[in-house]
Parts: C-alpha cells; structure tokens; sequence
C-alpha cells in the first residue's frame, strides 16, 4: 500500500469512479492493486468472519433478502416430520450448508462419521459408460447434456451418513500416500494423496471393487464472491476461452456446456471444481438434494416429490450470491509486491486471471458494472495425471479442472485452521498446491520450482495477502 | 450468521475507507512494532482471563451437571431433581457468557452446534429416548443433543416437568447426553489448551498474532479485529435473532432456553460476556491490558459510553418480565422487550461504528 493507492482510491470514490464501467473493454487487467477484491462488494475485514459479510453495496430489501437466506444457509435440517426444517436424508453428507461451508469458507479433508464433524468432503460417482452393458438399469438414466451416469444404488454421489433408522450407503475412510518432489536446487516437499477406502454392505462394496465405479473426492470450496462470478456475461467468458490455443501460450481453457434443469437447456458450467453448475440456484438446489437428502423443485426425489419449495432454494443462493468478498491486504510488504509480479511472470495469472468485470445486466443491482479480482478464469484446464480423477462431468475431461478463484485465499487458515487446498484437500500448504499443478500448469510449476528460494517465498507471500 | 442489522452504504463506504486508511497508518514500521506487543498483551489477557477462564469453568460445571444427573439416576428423589435442575441452570451461565467469542474451535469443530443447536427436533428427540440404547450421540444430529435437549428432558413444557413423569428411557438418554456434554466442552478446552487433530493450541494463535509465522493472524490488528467481531456479532445475535425471531414472528417455539425459563437470563450472560472480552478479564474491573483500556487512554468519554451502554443493555433485559416466552405474546410487555432491543442496537452501534474506529480497525 503506498499513498499514491490511497490517493487515487479517494479520488475514484469520490468523484463516482468507483463504478468500472470504463474498464469494460479489458476483460483481464494486470493492475489488481488498483480494485477492490470484490468491487462495491467489498469489506475490509481479515478475521475468521471475513466471508460471512453480506456485501456492502446492497440496498434494504436486497439486505433483508440476504438477511433470509443466512437463515436457511446457517440452519440445521433433521428428520421429517419436525415442525423446524425437516427433510434431511434418508442419506446425506452433512445436515446444514454451514455444516461443509464452515464460515463460508474451504472445508476441509475429514471424511469421518465420528464427532461432530461429519463429512465436509464428498464423493461424487458416475458409471463409466462402457460398462453400460454390466449395469443395465443405468441405460437410459444419463443426465441430459451429455452428463454423467448415475450409479445404481449410488446415484451421483455417495452419501455416507444416514438419519436415524436408516443405512449410511456407505462408510468411507480416508487415508493418504506420500511423495517426495524434488526441486533443481535440491530442495524437496512432500506431497500427498488421498487413498479412499470402504466399509458397508458386500452389495455395495463389490461396486466399489468395479473400476467402471468412476469417483471423485470433492473438497467444499468457499462461498464468497459467487454472485460476481455468476454475473459476468457469457460473451466474457467466451472472450477468454481459448479452446485451440490460438495465441500459442500453452493454455487451453474452454468452458464447461452442462445441463441446466431450470431452462430444460444446455448452458454453460461455471460453478463446482469441473465448473458443472450453470447457476448458482442450480448448485443450491443439487446440494440441498444431494449433500442433505432435502429433494426440492430444483432436484425432486424420483415420485416428482418436494421437501423445500423453490423460494427457499432461492433465498439461500440468493445468500451465497450477495456475500462481501473480503479485501486483500494493503500496505504489503515489499516481499509480497515482487510476489505479484512473479505471479504475472510464472504465467499463473494466464489462468487465475486477475480481474474480471460485470455489466450492466445482473439481475441484482449490488452486482451490476463490478470489476473485481478473483483470480479465475472460469475456464476447464487440462492439469494433468496428478491431479486427474478421471471422472468427466458432461464436457470436462478426467484431467481437467475449473480454475479455482484465489480471492481470501490467504485468509483460509484464518477461517479454518484444519483446511487445505485443491479439490480433494491434499494439498496442505500453498506452496503444494502449486506442485500439483501439471498439464497446462506444468510450464508455471516448473518455473516456480526454478526460482530462487527466497522468489518462491515472495509467491508465497503475495497469495498470503489475497 | 452475521450482521442482521443494515447499515447503510455511504457508512459502510466511509468504514471501509477509514479502514484503509489505518491500514496506511500502520506502514511506519516502528509503530507496528510497539503496537503488536501492546497488541499481543491484550490478546494474552484476554485469551487467559476471558476465554481459557470461561471455557474452564464451563467444563467443570458440565461435569457437575453430570454428576447431578449420575446421581439423580441412581437416587431418584425430589432434592436430588431440583439439583440436577439447577445444574443445568448453573452450566448455562458460561457458555452464553462465552458466545462473544464464538470463533476458533467451538466453531470449526462443530462444538457449538453440538452444545447448543436451536431449534431442538421435538418428534425427533422422542425417537431418540425411545431408541436411546442404538444411538451414538457423539454423533447423532445436533439438533437431538445439547444444551436444550437436556433442558427437555429436565423441564418439559412450561417447566413442568416433573420426577415422577420422568421415564426410565429419559434417565438413560439424559445421562448419554450430559456425558457427550462433558466430553464436548473438555474438548473446547483442549482445543485452545493443547490443540486437538495435530493443530496447534488455538490460544497461541491469538496470543502469538502478527508473528510472521502465524497464518492464522498475520497481524495483530486482525485479532483485535477478531474480539471487536465476536462482541458485535453478539449484540447483533441477541437483538436481531434471539429477541426478534420469536417476538416478531410471535412464535413461543423460537424462544432459546424456552423450557427453563431462562431466555432473560442467557441474554443478560451474552451482554456480559461483552462486558468481559472488553474488559480483559472477567471480574467486573477492566484489566490494564483491554481493549477497554486502550480506548480509555485515548478516548476517556466512548470507554464510558461503552460500559454505560452495557449498562443499559443489561437493566432493560432485566425489565422484561420473565419467563420471555409468555412475554413476547402479552402487549403490556411488549414496550419493555423494545426498550431492550434499541438498547442492544446501540450498544452493537457503537462497537461497530465509534469502538472500530477508535481501535483503527
């Protein structure tokens, strides 16, 4: 942070400069510093509540909305009949939103049924198509779009804790192999990967046994922010995608096309680790219907039937999409700065894309001519067999990924001590996060293992302050 | 759940930039040095004489309310009854005396809604006595254990509940309970103490914050910042949810600690437990190393604004006539449970407005 910031901020807010409106035309900027984390959204706040602010810029009735659906988010579900938010299970992963979004922020690689934890992580499974013969009553039951196929018995993920009276489908455990990676100047870090295993019932665990069982440990990712992300235009994204590489960097990014229940349409992905939500009431209403076994208009049960109407499906994405995202630090140190410029040079911003921008069309006003730094670019890439699941989700690949965002990624420790990074959590610093990258991330990886040590701690540093 | 009151933008642009331009402030290194000690020092005494004294007095009589229902099993008498009865009522009083520090392990390991989820699951609760011996209650729903699932079962509606209505499938599943209670807040304890799961004792991140190897608070500010949130978020809590849910919805059934009767006093335990964190210590007195101090030196008139605040947020809880649920439906008393709102509102005001400000946070 230095005065000439300062300055320049004062004269933006107060001659209504704030507004990005001019900066429409750049997509990608390379200046973050000079933009709030999250626009006119934006709080400063670097505590273990920086991401359960509703955003700063919401009139009284958008404030009261958000105020209803922190309700909803924050409630826990139980057993129907109950005359308080009943509905939960038979099966599911964990009983509230907040259960897995603890302060709204990562989760966190605990799979267990003990305490009072339970599973912040899940496990999504799909058939394997080519073994469609094996598992004949899966014929015919493919999510449209092309998605994946549901498991018999399974569904599209396994719910491994059940309401009283009832069978877990599944017990999972979590256990984790170690590897060494080495550097060029000989320094090496131990890395780590998670190895699932199973207890239950024989019938289930043969399916288990049956390599056309595709799975995918998931880690919650953080809630803020969200709706900035689900207000940039389509043509935005289209603009960024760069499926043939054209301009020859070495990165492909394209976007996800899934299946959108609510239009009955093709749309494009942008929310979950393969980007397979198109919308963020979409992903709401999966995850009360998956996640909490609470079926809703979104996601009936089989028979058509209901447990939460499509109003509190609503009110509470309408909560994850009018969260302040939390600003990074200013005044860093000079540390960080070089940290900043590193993250341009590796070439991590060709996909964390510093800044993205909204116009004038969300149907929120908060969210409306937002330029803001998330550091994503919405976009599948290929990361390589590291990383790989081999699990598609309608377009995306087994090796590739959604470019997660970065912003109040250095508060994750802040918010919760236990979480860690990537999509199944193995990793536990920032720095592996960064070795897992392979694929289109290889060139950035490689570099990053090449600089001076005390460049890689500058890296470091500067994510410390998002 | 955060911030239910609604501040609007232009004081909301104009904290944020005042905030920046603490940020600014704190550039000279010099500064950042001293202030991180003195800093620390408040952490210190907050995090030994508040929260470790708080948490610890909470286990100890979570062990006695155990204790009292161990004994109430084994000699069902009226004297033995009313003891485990007032046990619960004595367990109450630390925890809501702990909910301005709602933050750090109670939160991130699910204790707090393992002790205290609110609503409780009525029918399912039924289930669970009658199936008492198949369930696990390290695990079970929160909604099915705690605090008020054991004040349920000790109360009943309209605190009538009575020995000889208690059956012997409530005995087992009391006592499950008030063992998984114990167990839970020695965890809290520990957790801050010595650390649970390989994490490092969270007292230490506190204590230790703006060390440049804490990753929890890279800067003092930010756990200051930290305590100032905790007592906003429960002057924000107990105005805007535990009064107003019930009193504007006019539904009993929302009332927190409906059974015992003792909502009133829950509440008055939360505005104390603000009265504590900004004090540094829990005797009434503001220790030297306190937020309240620190305002004090530079700013003599807000530190007494505060406690005068506190002050009045505690006499107009008192003034609503007891038992809360009754309360919040009688129009004679409806004045009284607003006077107590607006009281809270300012008190949550001038923490978040004039205290943050005064603080540069």
């Amino acid at each position: 942070m230095n005065s000439r910031f300062f300055t320049l901020l004062l004269m933006m807010c107060f001659t209504g400069a704030c507004s990005p409106s001019q900066d429409r035309d750049s997509k990608a900027t390379t200046e973050p510093l000079m933009i709030f984390s999250g626009g006119e959204t934006t709080i400063k706040n670097r505590t273990s509540g920086a991401f359960t602010a509703p955003a700063t810029n919401l009139n009284s009735e958008e404030f009261a909305l958000h105020g209803e659906g922190d309700i909803l988010f924050e409630g826990e579900y139980v057993m129907a009949p109950s005359p308080v938010r009943p509905g939960l299970g038979p099966v599911f992963n964990n009983s509230s939103c907040r259960g897995c979004h603890v302060r709204n922020g990562r989760g966190m690689a605990v799979l267990g049924e003990t305490g009072t934890l339970r599973s912040p992580i899940l496990v999504r499974v799909s058939l394997d198509p080519s073994a469609l013969d094996r598992y004949p009553e899966a014929k015919g039951t493919q999510v449209p779009g092309n998605g994946p196929y549901p498991v018999p018995g399974f569904g599209g993920q396994i719910q491994n804790h059940a309401v009283f009276g009832y069978e877990a489908e599944i017990t999972l455990s979590l256990s984790w192999e170690e590897i060494n990676e080495k550097f060029p100047d000989g320094t090496t870090v131990t890395l780590r990967k998670p190895i699932l295993s199973y207890s239950g019932k024989a019938e289930q665990l043969a399916k288990m046994d049956d390599p056309a069982i595709l799975r995918s440990i998931r880690q919650t990712p953080p809630v803020v922010g969200l709706g900035l992300l689900e207000a940039v235009s389509e043509q935005t994204l289209l603009d960024l995608e760069d499926p043939m590489d054209k301009n020859g960097d070495g990165i492909s990014g394209r976007l996800n096309r899934v299946w959108d229940p609510i239009s009955g349409t093709v749309a494009i992905g942008r929310f979950g680790w393969k980007a397979s939500a198109p919308s963020l009431i979409v992903q709401t209403g999966n995850a009360f219907s998956e996640d909490m076994g609470v079926k809703n208009p979104v996601s009936p049960d089989a028979d058509g039937s209901i447990e939460i109407d499509l109003e509190a499906v609503r009110k509470t994405a309408y909560y994850t999409q009018t969260l302040a995202v939390p600003d990074r630090l200013r005044g860093i140190s000079s540390s960080a700065l070089q940290g900043e410029i590193l993250f341009s040079t590796l070439g991590c911003a060709s996909c964390h894309t510093p800044s993205l921008s909204t116009d004038e069309t969300p149907a929120i006003a908060a969210l409306r001519n937002q330029t803001f730094s998330a550091y994503t670019d919405l976009l599948l890439h290929d990361m390589g067999e590291g990383l790989a699941d081999h699990r598609p989700d309608f377009e995306a690949s087994g090796t590739e990924w959604r470019t997660p965002p970065l912003w109040g990624i250095g508060l994750t420790a802040t918010i919760l001590p236990q979480s860690s990074f990537l999509h199944d959590g193995r990793a536990r610093t920032l720095e592996e996060a960064i070795l897992w990258h392979g694929g289109e991330g290889e060139k950035s990886k490689k570099a990053y293992q090449s600089i001076r040590k005390t460049q890689r701690a500058q890296l470091i540093d500067f994510l410390k302050t998002l | 759940m955060k911030k239910l009151s609604f501040f609007p933008r232009t004081l909301a642009t104009c904290s944020l930039l005042l905030a920046i331009s603490a940020c600014q402030k704190s550039d000279s290194s010099d500064s950042v040095v001293a202030d991180t000690a003195s800093d620390q020092r408040i952490l210190s005494s907050f995090v030994d004489n508040v929260v470790l004294s708080t948490y610890q007095d909470l286990a100890d009589r979570s062990a006695a309310l155990d204790a009292a229902v161990a004994l109430l099993i084994a000699t069902p008498n009226e004297t033995n009854w009313q003891a485990a009865r007032t046990a619960w009522i004595e367990t109450r009083i630390p925890w809501e005396q702990s909910e301005a520090f709602l933050f750090g392990p109670v939160d991130t390991f699910g204790f707090d809604p393992a002790l205290d989820s609110w609503p409780l699951d009525h029918s399912g609760l039924n289930a669970a006595i009658a199936a008492y011996a198949k369930i696990n209650v390290d695990t079970v729903d929160p909604s099915l254990k705690g605090f008020h699932a054991i004040e349920f079962i000790l109360f009943g509606y309209e605190r009538a509940k009575t020995l000889e209505s208690l059956t012997s499938n409530e005995k087992s599943y009391l006592r499950a309970l008030t063992q998984n209670h114990q167990e839970v807040t020695s965890r809290i304890v520990t957790a801050w103490k010595l650390g649970l799961n390989g994490q490092s004792p969270f007292a230490d991140a506190l204590k230790t914050a703006g060390a440049s190897t804490n990753d929890l608070y890279p800067n003092s500010q930010a756990a200051l910042e930290e305590m100032l949130e905790g007592m906003v978020g429960i002057a924000d809590e107990v105005a805007n949810n535990k009064i107003a849910q019930p009193f504007d919805q006019q539904d009993p059934n929302l009332v927190e600690s409906q059974f015992s009767f003792n909502s009133l006093d829950d509440f008055q335990n939360n505005v104390k437990s603000i009265r504590y964190v900004w004090h540094g210590n829990r005797t009434g007195t503001a220790t030297e190393d306190s937020l309240s101090r620190r305002v004090q030196a530079t700013d003599s008139a807000l530190n007494k604004k505060v406690e005068d605040a506190i002050d009045d947020a505690l006499a107009t809880l008192k003034a609503i006539p007891d038992p809360f649920r009754t309360s919040i439906l009688d129009s004679n008393s409806r004045p009284s449970i607003v006077a107590a709102q607006e009281a809270l509102r300012a008190l949550l005001e001038l923490l978040d407005v004039e205290v943050r400000s005064a603080l540069a946070l």
